[in-house]
């Protein structure tokens, strides 16, 4: 298995140590290389000039030599005629050189070993003199080269590990400084639970990275806690909902099966809670279709519906509940503007919004339905009530479920408080949206668009 | 008339069993699947109440084997559940009516009716009770010789009543029959008492004899009361 630190600021400064490591290997080598090349050549050239000084001389003097002497600064030669050595200088014998030279007509350089283990340049060249052939050689000592390039090497290995730890060290202190918010905001996420929602991320620059990063992860708990309050406040409103015809049936039950209850004050009770009953199962209906998510299971069966169809339906079945408060249901209902969808399911987003009409107009006010296309050439559904209007602050609100403007007038008109959500829902599920304008004391609109089926034709 | 009813919910099954034996059918009560289906092998049944969910064995599997067995008797099925997959499923299983607890038992009572009638033609062409007469085909309704005008709705209406003569109505059968909705989330409750009131404006308020009633929390029904 490969190697692999657990921290990310581990793994930042590992990988810069190693990157650094393999440039500085790569430029201590090449640096190395150049220094040696350049110091060697330069001891070859000095060679060469020492050679040609050593020659002129041999070839002006007498070829038996016989001082040994330095010439000039030259202090290491040597000459041969033929095989034979004739002369070197005392510091060539003394280190101990060879005395047998080779015979070459052009100059040339070579390096030499001595016994003493040290290494030498050697110039070395042959030359016709007087009849004889006089080879010459001159050397020159390596060692202060060797020197300075052991030195050399010795800077670039101790130096580049330290550089290479330096790098290290630095690299993971500033890791740890950048990454110090990621370890702030996990220790700040782990923090917020179920219990304590409304904690947020610490966010120290809005601007940088993690700023950002913070700014996103605030919005979405911040939609996460909304969620939950809304599903906390859903659970609350509807064990209440559900208790209130509970209470009732056992109140009523209890009432009945009293000592002196008589037949018919029986008959009564039963009666009550049956009703109670109805309410408890149509509100249960009610909250099984709300808490419905196979969305699916529902769009594999629509089909092609005329709008103005549910449209006619629904105030042919309420018209008598508006003619019973004498209200009027004024209709504006165009065929031909189909959508997809299941009938049943927008007839009771219509059924809805019409019966939460009439019952909030007053007697004698007006109720408008309309079908027709809107301008975006989508369908529209309008409901308009010449009603009491709704305040702004319950716009939003008049949507969510058992939301009531007035809890006492309503319950006792027999609504459950979820024909809004519903038909929320229902024009949801059809890929629609309501919207509501609404001016108090005027009255409101409920307005439904819904995608069209087809293109106008 | 026997009918088989299962349901392994002890204080529905009982409620269910004295409902139907008041009515004067022959109940055989069954609380398991397995009994169920060996019951309805073993003996003649003129129609099956079952419930979809069961121990031992599922309601849906209990129809379908017994279809697959060639036993045609007619069903109607009791569930908890209303999503539309399930009435969907209960239906293709081979059940022949569908219906959603808590149910009313007058409701179960005027479906089994409804199917124990079916392949019986109705062939009635009028429909009576006193000196009330309902012309069907011509659409007439007259009492003691006089013309009753009613609306369309209002005659519907009165058919169903008529057609339920002894039992009471609820309105969840004046739903279906009469309004044609499936759900059951939008109540029509003051459509039909705005509708009863009128039918009833028509109908009785001329005469000394009171023949539509209503019972509190259960529905309607027609008979002759003078009070």
């Amino acid at each position: 298995m490969r190697f692999r630190p657990r921290t990310v600021r581990a793994r930042l400064a590992l990988s810069l140590a190693a990157t650094l490591a393999v440039l500085l290997a790569a430029f201590s080598v090449s640096v190395y290389a150049t220094a040696r090349a350049n110091l060697l050549g330069q001891v070859e050239t000095r060679a060469r000039e020492d050679l040609a000084l050593v020659a002129h001389e041999v070839a002006e003097g007498p070829l038996e030599v016989s001082q040994m002497e330095d010439i000039g600064l030259v202090a290491l030669y040597a000459v041969a005629v033929g095989d034979e050595p004739v002369n070197a200088s005392s510091g060539w014998v003394k280190r101990g050189l060879p005395m047998s030279l080779p015979l070459a007509n052009d100059p040339e350089t070579k390096r030499w070993k001595s016994a003493e283990g040290l290494t030498y340049t050697c110039a070395t060249t042959s030359l016709d003199i007087r009849g004889e052939r006089v080879s010459i050689a001159v050397a020159q000592d390596e060692r202060h080269v060797q020197k300075s390039l052991a030195t050399l090497a010795t800077i670039l290995l101790v130096g580049s590990p330290i550089a290479i730890l330096a790098a290290f060290l630095g690299a993971s202190v500033l890791a740890r400084r950048l990454l110090a918010p990621v370890g702030a905001m996990a220790e700040a996420a782990a923090r917020i639970t179920e219990e304590k929602l409304s904690a947020r991320l610490p966010v120290e620059d809005e601007t940088d990275e993690f700023g950002r990063l913070a700014i996103a992860f605030n919005r979405t708990f911040a939609r996460i806690e909304s969620a939950f309050e809304k599903t906390r406040r859903f659970t609350s409103d509807a064990s209440h909902e559900l208790r209130t015809p509970l209470t009732a049936l056992r109140s009523v039950g209890e009432v009945a099966l009293r000592d002196g209850a008589d037949a018919n004050a029986c008959r009564e009770a039963i009666a009550s809670m049956l009703e109670e009953s109805d309410r408890l199962a149509r509100l249960v209906d009610g909250l099984l279709v709300l808490s419905r998510e196979d969305a699916n299971a529902y769009r594999a069966r629509f089909a092609e519906v005329d709008l103005c169809q549910p449209a006619s339906e629904v105030v042919d079945v309420l018209r008598v509940l508006a003619d019973e408060r004498g209200q009027k249901i004024e209709t504006e209902i165009r065929p031909g503007l189909f959508v997809q969808g299941d009938p049943t399911i927008l007839r009771q987003a219509v059924f809805n919004l019409v019966d939460n009409a009439i019952k909030y107009t007053p007697e004698g006010g007006t109720i408008r339905v309309g079908v027709r296309a809107d301008g975006a050439g989508e369908a529209l559904l309008e409901v308009a009530d010449s009603g009491p209007g709704i305040a702004p602050e319950h716009r939003e609100k008049i949507f969510e479920r058992f939301y009531r403007i007035d809890a006492d007038r309503s319950r006792a008109s027999g609504g459950s408080g979820l024909g809004l959500s519903i038909a929320r829902w229902a024009v949801g599920l059809h890929g629609g949206r309501i919207e509501l304008e609404t001016t108090e004391g005027k009255g409101s609109a409920f307005r439904v668009h819904l995608p069209r089926a087809r293109a106008a034709t | 008339m026997r009918i088989l009813v299962v349901e392994d919910e002890h204080k529905v099954a009982q409620a269910v069993r004295s409902g139907f034996e008041r009515e004067g059918y022959d109940v055989t009560v069954a609380e398991t699947g397995e009994d169920a289906f060996f019951l309805a092998q073993s003996e003649p049944f003129d129609l099956i109440v079952l419930d979809r969910m069961l121990p031992g064995r599922d309601g849906l599997q209990i129809i379908s084997t017994l279809r697959t067995r060639s036993i045609l008797t007619p069903v109607i099925m009791l569930t908890a559940k209303d999503a539309l997959p399930d009435r969907v499923a209960g239906l293709d299983a081979g059940a022949d009516d569908y219906l959603v607890k808590p149910f009313a038992f007058a409701e179960l009572a005027a479906r089994s009716r409804a199917l124990l009638r079916r392949g019986r033609m109705d062939s009635s062409k009028s429909l009576k009770i006193a000196d009330v007469e309902m012309d069907l085909a011509s659409h007439r309704v007259t009492r003691g010789g006089q013309v009753l005008h009613l609306t369309a709705r209002e005659f519907k209406l009165l058919e169903v009543l008529l057609r339920n003569l002894g039992s009471v109505v609820p309105r969840e059968l004046l739903v279906r029959e009469v309004w044609k909705e499936t759900g059951r989330t939008d109540s029509l409750d003051n459509v039909i008492d705005v509708h009863i009131a009128r039918l009833r404006k028509k109908l009785d308020d001329p005469f000394p004899v009171k023949l539509l009633h209503t019972v509190r929390g259960l529905g309607f029904h027609l008979e002759e009361r003078t009070e």
